[in-house]
């Protein structure tokens, strides 16, 4: 599911929409747990969600992705873990 | 709508209806430890011991879609060929349409129509005694690949996974090879209550077998952390939800599916496979698809581990269903023949046909009346299938149906009887594979199945 290119399009699109909802990255994962999860993210997973959007910079860097667009490929990755994960594709 | 806690499993239900009484609590945790979904936290696809010494380590499954007639392939009816043309029961008789030959040491009678298939008969043990319960195709097909005929239920090839386990960890343990959905489509190989984990994976002749397989994250450093990320938000996930398979499942699945994105492509790659071989097959280099490509890709997967390997020669259009001019056999016979003899050939020639099962099977056989002029109807009360390596006797056949071809005459192989002894070749009591599901015990052979003794080696 990773590799679909539906979810690589959704995924760029929720970014783009979450860059239009606020610029603090910290409101920007919440608005997304609420969006996706239906449940605002705990402190961990925040937590948890600005490391990875740290940490994904390097390895794009080293792949050539273009510097303005780092940030938007960093946001466009994490939100295809979400939407890729367990918790969003089963109904509880 | 959404109803909050309305999705529970079965385990789930039942913690919640007793568990909070001070009575019941061993009452519960019999329930519970009687439910197979206890073993979830193994590992679905480890290799595992069968029950005893089987002599089959994997099973390639070669099903002709269609009905092939047993008429024009390995059951011959002197008798039919001198009645064609009379009436029979108001019905009028067809006479066999291809000549039938003796082959190989043993002599066992095939026709013309798969003159490479003939080279291998010393290999081959011949049942002409197959017996199925339903004359439709849907049905059918669901009953040779699960052993029920109406009811969805696990396939043959997910209860071998589901025994055995997978010697290869980077590929599926179940794989199926179809260019076109076959009658009754993805629940011909689907895991149903078994584990998802032994579901068939299908591949796609062509430039993409396995969709979506190759990464599409710029970098394998991207992949790394996006997979990181993703096992513990599922992990986390599923450590509030305990013991429901499909999370499970689905996280397994992108474990295999890591795995594969190496080995898979590394299985489907023929360059490095010598011209003799390919000319074995009948394959052309460079070529991706056709049934050639199935069986070489058949070997290769068997050669990495897979346990259990169906081929689909055609869909549930243009296939064996020779309604109107038996000549229409002619193209599908020839669209496999020489593939399937290639990979006996090769089987053997690697030491690999001894502990390889290869099972040559269809749907239903035809009736020895007409349909259309020339053609025949759809016939599950008899009809002939085979077995090879793996244990097999060789250079046999076994069962006969009667003068005409119309009934079993002796030795009845029942499809349940079939699978029975499929499963105790590679080592296991048919009676006691089983998975607790909804509450008993279910078996692939349901409450039926007698191994054939007789062609075991």
């Amino acid at each position: 599911m990773l590799n679909d290119p539906l979810v690589h399009e959704q995924a760029s699109e929720f970014a783009e929409r979450l860059a239009r909802w606020a610029r603090d990255p910290r409101e920007r994962i919440e608005r997304a747990f609420l969006l996706a999860f239906g449940r605002p993210p705990r402190s961990d997973e925040i937590a948890e969600g600005l490391r990875y959007l740290d940490q994904v910079q390097a390895p794009f860097r080293a792949a050539g992705e273009p510097d303005d667009e780092q940030s938007a490929a960093a946001w466009s990755s994490y939100l295809r873990v979400l939407l890729s994960s367990n918790e969003f594709v089963f109904v509880d | 709508m959404h109803r909050p806690g309305f999705h529970l499993n079965r385990r789930q239900v039942v913690r919640s209806l007793l568990g909070g009484s001070l009575v019941l609590p061993a009452i519960v945790s019999e329930l519970l430890a009687r439910d197979d979904a206890g073993d979830l936290h193994r590992d679905p696809l480890a290799p595992r011991e069968p029950q005893f010494a089987g002599r089959a380590k994997r099973v390639i499954f070669l099903f002709m879609t269609g009905g092939v007639s047993h008429l024009e392939s390995f059951d011959p009816k002197p008798e039919l060929a001198a009645q064609g043309g009379q009436k029979h029961n108001g019905r009028t008789l067809l006479a066999p349409q291809f000549e039938f030959t003796r082959a190989g040491r043993c002599g066992t009678p095939i026709t013309g129509l798969f003159p490479r298939i003939a080279t291998c008969l010393d290999d081959i043990c011949v049942i002409r005694s197959l017996t199925g319960s339903h004359f439709e195709h849907f049905q059918a097909t669901l009953g040779v690949h699960t052993g029920s005929l109406t009811v969805k239920r696990p396939s043959i090839g997910s209860w071998v996974s589901y025994g055995m386990g997978t010697e290869n960890q980077d590929l599926p343990s179940f794989v199926v090879l179809a260019p076109y959905l076959p009658y009754a489509g993805t629940q011909v190989w689907s895991a149903d209550f078994l584990p998802v984990a032994h579901q068939g994976m299908r591949i796609l002749p062509g430039a993409e077998p396995v969709p979506n397989l190759r990464r599409r994250s710029v970098s394998d450093d991207v992949q790394q952390l996006e997979l990181d990320l993703l096992s513990r938000f599922n992990l986390r996930h599923q450590s509030r939800r305990p013991a429901d398979p499909l999370l499970a499942g689905r996280i397994k699945s992108f474990e295999t599916a890591f795995g594969m994105q190496m080995a898979m492509p590394e299985a489907l790659d023929l360059a490095r496979e010598s011209d003799a071989t390919l000319e074995l097959y009948g394959l052309e280099r460079g070529s991706t698809e056709g049934f050639a490509w199935q069986c070489l890709v058949a070997r290769r997967l068997a050669e990495r581990g897979v346990r259990f390997i169906e081929l689909i020669d055609s869909g549930s259009s243009n296939n064996w269903d020779s309604h109107g001019n038996m000549q229409d056999h002619v193209p599908k016979a020839k669209n496999v023949d020489q593939a399937i003899a290639g990979l006996l050939k090769d089987l053997k020639l690697r030491g690999m046909l001894d502990d390889t099962l290869v099972v040559w099977t269809t749907e239903f056989g035809r009736t020895p009346h007409t349909d259309g002029p020339t053609g025949r109807s759809h016939h599950p009360y008899v009809f002939s299938s085979w077995l090879a390596g793996g244990g097999v006797r060789g250079g046999m056949t076994y069962g006969a149906s009667d003068d005409l071809g119309y009934e079993v005459a002796e030795n009845p192989v029942h499809i349940h009887d079939f699978h029975a002894t499929i499963l105790h070749l590679l080592g296991f009591d048919h009676t006691r594979l089983t998975y607790r599901h909804a509450g008993r015990d279910f078996r692939l052979t349901d409450v039926h199945g007698h191994v054939v003794h007789a062609i075991l080696a």
